[in-house]
Formats: C-alpha cells, structure tokens, sequence
C-alpha cells in the first residue's frame, strides 16, 4: 500500500512540474508581445506627434451634442462684449437747431400749455443760462462728457438645453438677450480736458451728468450699442461651432 | 523569484501601455484645437467704439482788431480693434503632465477706422477766414491717433491678451487639458 501511493505521489510531482514549465512559457511569451506592443506605440507616440489611439474601456465619455454646444458657447459667450466711450456735447447735442426758444420763452411767460419737448427745452435752456451760455443768441459755448458703455450678453440667462434645436448639421439657437452691462460717466479734470472750459459749479455739473446718462443710455442704444454686441456674440459662437462640424447656425430670439 | 520578476515586469508593461494610450487620446485633440483657436481669433477679441468730439477753434487780432474767428464743433465715431494677428505665426506644443504650451504673437491694434459718413456738425464760425475740407481732414487724422492713445491709456492690449488668454483656455478646459502654459512672441518693428 505504501510503496503504491509512493509511487503514485512521484507521478502527480512529476506532472505538476511539466505544467509549472508550461505556465512559465506562457507567461514570457505574453510579457513579450506586451512589452514588443508597449515598445512600438511608445515608439510611435514620440515619432509621430498626432499619432491617434484609444484604448476603449479608457477615457470613454458620453456627452451628447447639445452639451458639447451648451458648454462650448456659455464659455465663450460671455467674453463677446462691445465698449463704447461715447462723448456727448451738451447743450447742443440735446436740442434741434432751430429751437424757436423766443416763441418757448413767450409761450412760458404768457402762461400758455407747453409740450413735453418745449418743457425740456426750457428746462436746458435755464440750465445753461446758469452755467453763463445764452442760447437765444449764437453762442459757440459747451461742455463735453465722456461716458463709458459696455453692453453684452444677459449672464443670468445662460443657453440652456431647451434653447437648442439640432437637425442634422444644422443648429437653431436661441440667444439669450443683449443689455447694457455697465455704465460710467468718466470724471475729468483740467489736464485731461482738451476743450475751451466753461466754468460749471458742482451742483449744476451733477445736473448736467445726470442729464446726459439719461439721454446718452437711449442714444447708444438708437446708434446700435446692442444690435454691435449681438453680432459680435454671434460671430463668435458661428465661428467656434462651424469649426466644430455644424453646416449651418441659425440664431433666434 | 523569478516569477516575480516576470510579475513585476508585466505591471510596469501594462502602466506603460495605458500611460502611452492616455496621453495620445490628448494629442489627438490637437488639431481640432488649432483649428478652432484660429477660428476665434480670426475675431478681434477687443473693440472700442469712440464717439470723438472735435473743436477746431482759431481767433487772430491785428492791431486789438480781431481779423480770423474761426470754430467748428463736430462728431465722428471711431472703431478702434485689437487681437491676435494670425498671419503671424503660432505654435502649440506638448508639455510634461498632459500641458499644452501655446506661443502666439503679441496682441496688437488691427484697425482704427473713422467712419465719415458718421461726422455731426454742432457749428462752424467762419470769420474772415473759410473752414477748409483739408481743416476737417487734419483734425480726423490727428483724432485717430489721439483714440489710439487713449485706447492704450484704457489698456486695450492688456484686455486682448487677456480676453484671448481666457478664449484659448476654455477651448482647452473643454477637451480635459487643464494645464496651459501661454507664451508672448513679441512683434519685431522692422
């Protein structure tokens, strides 16, 4: 009996070390085609700088084309601004030429209704009567304010997914829309100011300014300060998703 | 031992793999990338629009006699624009950890244009002497170098290398690249 299981011990031995081999065998020969495959792409990715390979079960994400374009355009969006320094001339870019002031002055004196523009006129006309600038006559006396007007695309209301619509190549986008982000009026001084000065004391200086902010917001509006930042906006979201792939971009409000 | 040799051999054998396969997936982006940075910067990536206020004033005496009082008072609105000039040349470049280094020429002013169909008279006094064309003409011209200037007090070219600085970088953000490193090839004056 023990000289049987002696013998069938040394056979199970014997076995055991043939199949040890045959894993050993395995093992170097899998090394070396992973190390010969290691070498050539390492090889390749120095060689060729744009050499394109994905494993697949890395770096795979699924981010559907609406997202893409969302974070693509809400990115680049928001630096798409206009900056206008936009000088108005006071009193004369607020008046008409040929402001009957004598009939408004009668017209005021007598006691008569007056317009809504005949009451502003009077009200410009006494302001500069203060400030020593007679409009009933010629007279070549003004002030000039600068105000800085930045307009851009409205940040509380992002593009969001419903705001897009994709057909084939095409993308229908509404924009979010355009408003007036910032709005200064610039403080001046002597050195800076390059023409003839006029003498205005603080109190009626305040009035002037609040005046042509007023006035100035609507004009650059009226000369297309926000009609200039969406276009600018747009060509900047054209550009970076026909360069994406898309054929054709159409922008609603 | 020597099966752990071999074991040890495969781990580094497989990091090398996915190290190489992780860092090509970026590389390939790289065009794209080009492609799109030109794109957007075809666009000027800042733009003043100046409503310039011109007074032209000359008053000449002769024997306490005044003989010239000349004054003109106009408008005209002045687009000025700074960026990246593309036909200079960038590059862009792999560096350690994933990066990207990106060397673009400095910004500059692309345009400065005056828009004469957009000039407002306020008046002219024209005493003893007429207000020429070339009177008008100067002055535009002399305006245009002044907005320039004061385009520059107001760091325009800051602002484009700025604004261009965070253009490039969300387009980078967005294909995973976080680590950009920016370099300014200053423009030769010839």
């Amino acid at each position: 009996m023990e000289l049987k299981k002696w013998i069938f011990d040394g056979e199970k031995s014997v076995s055991n070390k043939s199949k040890g081999k045959m894993t050993g065998k395995l093992i170097k020969l899998f090394l070396i085609i992973l190390l010969t495959l290691s070498a050539v792409l390492f090889t390749l990715k120095f060689a060729i700088p744009d050499f394109n390979f994905h494993l697949p079960f890395i770096y795979t994400k699924n981010i559907t084309a609406t997202e893409i374009i969302l974070k693509k355009i809400n990115k680049i969006s928001t630096l798409s601004t206009v900056e206008y320094i936009y000088k108005s001339v006071f009193p004369y870019d607020f008046i008409e030429k040929d402001t009957p002031w004598r009939k408004i002055l009668s017209k005021r004196i007598k006691g008569d209704d007056l317009t809504e523009t005949e009451n502003e006129n009077l009200w410009i006309f006494d302001l500069c009567q203060s400030i020593g600038i007679n409009l009933e006559y010629d007279t070549y006396d003004f002030v000039v304010i600068t105000s800085i007007v930045k307009a851009g695309f409205n940040l509380e209301n992002t593009i969001g997914k419903n705001n897009i619509i994709i057909d084939g190549k095409n993308i229908t986008l509404k924009i979010p829309g355009i408003i007036i982000t910032k709005f200064t009026i610039e403080d001046t001084d002597s050195t800076r100011y390059s023409y003839p000065d006029l003498d205005v004391d603080p109190m009626n200086w305040k009035k002037i300014t609040d005046y042509v902010e007023r006035k100035t917001r609507i004009r650059v509006i009226e000369d297309g300060i926000l009609k200039n930042a969406e276009e600018r906006g747009k060509d900047f979201i054209r550009s970076i998703l026909i360069e994406s792939g898309w054929d054709n971009i159409i922008f609603v409000q | 031992m020597k099966q752990k040799i071999l074991f040890k051999l495969l781990t580094y054998a497989l990091l090398l793999s996915l190290l190489v396969s992780c860092t090509l997936h970026t590389t390939s982006s790289r065009p794209v990338i080009e492609n799109q940075i030109r794109s957007i910067l075809e666009l000027p990536t800042v733009e003043y629009v100046y409503r310039e206020v011109i007074y032209v004033g000359e008053e000449a005496r002769f024997l306490g006699f005044k003989h010239i009082d000349k004054r003109l008072l106009f408008s005209i609105d002045i687009i000025i624009s700074a960026g990246i000039d593309l036909t200079k040349e960038f590059e862009i470049r792999n560096i350690a950890n994933g990066g990207m280094q990106i060397i673009l020429p400095e910004p500059e002013i692309l345009l400065v244009d005056a828009d004469e169909g957009s000039i407002y008279q306020f008046f002219v006094k024209e005493w003893g002497e007429k207000v020429s064309r070339l009177d008008y003409y100067d002055e535009i011209v002399k305006s245009k170098e002044n907005v320039t200037a004061n385009s520059l007090e107001r760091n325009i070219l800051i602002k484009a290398k700025n604004n261009a600085e965070e253009i490039i970088l969300k387009i980078f953000l967005f294909y995973g690249i976080e680590k950009v490193d920016f370099r300014w090839r200053e423009i030769s004056v010839k």
